[in-house]
């Protein structure tokens, strides 16, 4: 059984400017010890779903439909109570920008201790005790405890955010694109940490991210996002060496890679699609290649590729046809 | 919340940011806000009231008709009369002349002042910015009301001396604002453009840097006219500001408020000027409100 | 701490004293002659006038005149009143603890309320409760103090008659005095509170507390309200100076021997040089009321009292360093 199951969640924002249909009905799982990676353009609804396996969708949104099962019990149905103690003990968050996800006016080793108080039962001498070791997992000394979330780096603080994370020993790790408000040097030595902490703790976890080589290098299996769905799911070889979704492809064109030969990039042309106005049919048909009439008034099934490797597209066959004599 | 964000203003402004000017848009979310549109119709017909009155009531403002003192209202004097016969109604739309220019008048004093300071204090920095600001921070270290009845003792009373004494204290406010504003723009490429074709600086500030601050500024002009009602009511009550018997609403209040312990029976006399006083400053500050959530979308709920 | 209480004392010194000089300023180039003032009737004959100016020292220059006013004021002494035969100090000492008592009193219900309810309004967002609280604080705001302390006046003094509605004899007359004065900050409180804990509860760091299990009474006292009461600090400490200002035009209703009456009553005379005397007192108490808001904000917030104590910091480092 998988750790976390997820089936058909969707979240709608109601505004006064209309729906905004920020997940449409995904599915996924984890499975413990491994890392899923979700994958995707900004907007595309990635952070919204982490949320909603916290149920802290932020207001007006509302978790519509779906359920979330998390060891045999789906979240959605659980009394908030039950919520707060699964909360930064059994699932933790990192988020993304840790410029603004501490408390400024509170000492980072408060912050910490604060969610090892919350769920450990244990006593304050003990909690500080836990804390300075978890901070000096992370690389930051005893001596830094006292201090405020001011006097610490960008990629420091990264360190405290995700010090919190795991200072209560989480069974599924929510990482929302860790790295991303980092500088490049910093970003290597954040996932690494990340990626060996995670192994210590034999946590799983669901690593958000817009970068497809952060992807390659930690995650085992790949879900593809694009305006509120998966469009593509699989594991990490059926994504990067099958790759059947013409977002996907579209995806990997914008990257630029060492071992293909291409003469230039190529962008997908066009916009996300304003989540209040979805288009008809498939939400990517407008921006498709292979898009035609059908695309526009038929919304696609996920069909299975090969055993565990679904692709939401009516003409999956054709596109990896076409592409495997493109790579030819 | 953050996809509401992340994901429309992209798309959806965009398109709209082509079809209306700046202007547009902000009248087209003002118009959605009933609440405003509803201050600006009642603060429109006080207005148009005020500027037509003597087409509106038959009476002259300084009748005095001693038989008639304080009546109350009725079909010939719809606000009743004041303790000289005086017709109120007429009083406060004539009033409405004096309180409405002195409050126009003192926040564009303080907007032309102020725009001015914040400009300079923005644009060259260095020991201009400390010197102005610093003596903002002492004009600003005063209560607002002990400077203006400060500066109108000195001044003496009158439409433009009392406006002179609403106004100094809300120049380091518009000051200040102008120069954080005026600091964000200077440091934006189109000015070092501009500097990069030889522009002199006060051709920089006239043609870029006063048009992109005036907006906010511009907004704010309803709240700071409130607020300026309020003002001239308080010196009124202080046998400051416009001395009758030229009308003033605060003046008329004033008077009224000589007769509070007969109010059952003389209620009129406080009760209309009070009303007006208090509506037009609501007026005022719903509207400045609206137009501010209008300009800064951001801020509604 | 210590260093940064120190500074903060000295910045006040320079703020002050320019406040002082303006004030002195404006009433420098008043259009009144205060020779005028003092001689009265008999200020027609010039030379009388010539001979009164010259004993006054108003023939001195300008920089002379303020000289001696601050050196005055560095001794207490806020100069001699035009009309009476008495010292600006004596007319107003003893009238000073009336006014402040209904200023700090607003000031106090004004936080006491203000703050709670703001605070109310914001954790119930867009219910009919925040609806209400909002639409009176509107209302009230617009409400000139003066005003609302006829209409306190007119219900519980003359119609209820439940509370005396002139005088300042027993604590009982301060209560309506501190009610008129103090509606107009609570609504501003209020108003602030409200938007500042809206602010704060959308911040990214209580999202993060929230995501750590803790629950949501204890996010908010722990990270929301902490966080939410930077800005309204400032709103409390600068309300200082409206509560005062309150209290001037409230005591003149309520027939309260303070500032207000003194001030009233000196306009009339034109004893301009008390007038000044009473906004440099309201000066002074609004430039400790700032002080006081600063030191407080320090407590708060480390991001501020860091400014002051960096230098500190740097020398620790650099001692570790080595």
């Amino acid at each position: 059984m998988s750790l976390l199951e997820i089936k058909d969640l969707t979240i709608h924002f109601p505004t006064e400017e209309g729906d905004v249909r920020a997940v449409n009905g995904i599915s996924l799982s984890v499975e413990e010890g491994k890392t899923l990676g979700l994958v995707g353009e900004t907007g595309a609804g990635k952070t919204t779903t982490a949320l909603g396996i916290l149920r802290l969708v932020p207001e007006p949104g509302e978790i519509e439909n779906g359920s979330i099962v998390y060891k045999g019990k789906d979240i959605l149905s659980m009394q908030e109570k039950e919520v707060q103690d699964i909360r930064g003990n059994e699932i933790s968050m990192i988020f993304q920008d840790p410029m603004t996800a501490l408390n400024p006016v509170m000492t980072v080793g408060d912050q910490v201790a604060e969610v090892i108080l919350r769920h450990q039962n244990c006593s304050k001498t003990e909690a500080q005790k836990r804390m300075v070791d978890i901070l000096a997992k992370v690389g930051i000394g005893a001596d830094r405890a006292g201090d405020y979330p001011h006097q610490f780096s960008g990629g420091m603080k990264q360190r405290v955010v995700i010090a919190t994370a795991l200072a209560c020993n989480p069974k599924l790790l929510l990482a929302d694109e860790p790295t991303t408000a980092l500088d490049v040097t910093i970003q290597a030595q954040v996932m690494e940490m990340i990626n060996e902490l995670k192994a210590e703790f034999q946590t799983s976890m669901i690593l958000i991210t817009h970068d497809l080589g952060i992807v390659a290098e930690s995650c085992d299996s790949v879900a593809i996002m694009y305006a509120g769905q998966i469009v593509e799911y699989g594991s990490l070889e059926d994504i990067f060496d099958h790759t059947t979704h013409p977002y996907t492809i579209g995806l990997f064109g914008s990257i630029p890679s060492l071992e293909k030969k291409v003469h230039r990039l190529q962008p997908i042309s066009g916009l996300m699609p304003d989540p209040v106005n979805l288009p008809t049919g498939c939400c990517f048909h407008p921006r498709c290649p292979y898009a035609d009439e059908r695309c526009a008034q038929e919304a696609p099934a996920a069909a299975e590729v090969s055993p565990g490797h679904l692709c939401r597209c009516h003409y999956w066959e054709t596109v990896r046809g076409k592409e495997a004599e493109d790579n030819v | 919340m953050a996809v509401k964000t992340k994901t429309k203003p992209a798309e959806e402004d965009g398109v709209r940011l082509k079809k209306r000017s700046n202007f547009g848009e902000v009248w087209h979310r003002l118009r959605k806000n009933k609440l405003s549109m509803a201050c600006l119709i009642f603060l429109t017909v006080l207005i148009l009231g005020i500027i037509f009155s003597t087409w509106i009531t038959p009476y002259d403002y300084t009748a005095q008709d001693l038989m008639s003192r304080f009546q109350l209202p009725s079909a010939a004097h719809p606000f009743g009369t004041d303790d000289y016969g005086r017709d109120l109604l007429t009083r406060l739309l004539v009033g409405g002349r004096y309180t409405l220019l002195i409050a126009i008048l003192s926040v564009a004093i303080g907007i032309v002042f102020g725009m001015i300071i914040g400009a300079l204090c923005g644009f060259f920095g260095k020991w201009i910015d400390s010197t102005l600001m610093r003596i903002m921070d002492v004009i600003m270290s005063i209560p607002g009301m002990m400077l203006a009845i400060c500066i109108s003792v000195a001044l003496g009373s009158g439409v433009f001396n009392t406006a002179l004494a609403l106004a100094v204290g809300t120049i380091p406010m518009i000051a200040r604002q102008l120069r954080s504003s005026t600091m964000l723009i200077n440091g934006q490429e189109y000015i070092e453009a501009a500097r990069s074709f030889g522009e002199s600086n006060f051709r920089i500030i006239m043609t870029h840097v006063i048009p992109n601050t005036l907006a906010p500024i511009i907004v704010q002009t309803s709240l700071y006219i409130g607020g300026s009602i309020m003002g001239i009511a308080g010196l009124s009550f202080l046998g400051l500001g416009v001395q009758p018997p030229t009308p003033e609403w605060g003046n008329i209040l004033n008077n009224g408020l000589d007769y509070i312990y007969d109010f059952s029976t003389r209620w009129n006399v406080i009760v209309f000027p009070a009303l007006v006083i208090v509506l037009a400053e609501l007026a005022f500050n719903l509207l400045g409100d609206g137009l501010r959530d209008a300009m800064d979308p951001r801020m509604r709920k | 701490m210590l260093k940064y209480i120190l500074r903060r004392l000295l910045m006040i010194i320079p703020v002050l004293l320019g406040a002082i000089i303006v004030v002195f300023t404006i009433n420098y180039f008043s259009t009144t002659d205060p020779a005028m003032v003092k001689l009265g009737l008999s200020a027609s004959d010039p030379v009388k006038l010539e001979a009164m100016r010259e004993t006054m020292g108003l023939n001195r220059p300008y920089i002379v005149q303020l000289g001696e006013y601050l050196w005055n004021l560095l001794h207490g002494n806020l100069g001699d009143s035009y009309v009476y035969s008495k010292t600006v100090w004596e007319l107003l000492g003893n009238r000073i603890p009336n006014t402040l008592r209904i200023g700090l009193g607003a000031m106090v219900i004004s936080v006491c309320v203000g703050i709670p309810l703001g605070l109310v309004a914001a954790l119930h967002q867009n219910s009919a409760l925040d609806y209400i609280t909002t639409a009176i604080a509107v209302f009230m705001n617009a409400m000139p103090g003066f005003l609302v302390a006829v209409l306190l006046m007119i219900v519980f003094g003359l119609k209820l008659q439940w509370l005396p509605t002139s005088g300042a004899d027993s604590a009982k007359s301060f209560i309506l005095p501190i009610i008129a004065a103090g509606i107009g900050p609570i609504c501003q409180d209020a108003r602030m509170t409200r938007s500042s804990v809206l602010e704060v509860i959308r911040q990214d760091y209580v999202r993060t507390a929230r995501a750590k299990g803790i629950a949501e009474g204890k996010v908010i006292t722990r990270h929301v309200l902490k966080n939410s009461l930077i800005p309204i600090l400032t709103m409390v400490g600068s309300g200082l100076g409206t509560c005062l200002a309150g209290s001037i035009l409230v005591e003149m209703i309520f027939n309260i021997p303070g500032m207000g009456m003194l001030i009233n009553s000196s306009i009339m005379s034109k004893d301009f040089i008390t007038v000044q005397g009473c906004v440099v007192i309201c000066a002074i108490v609004v430039a400790l009321a700032n002080l006081l808001t600063d030191l407080a904000y320090a407590f708060v917030d480390p991001r501020i009292m860091a400014q002051y104590t960096g230098g500190n910091k740097k020398k620790k480092k650099a001692e570790e360093a080595a």
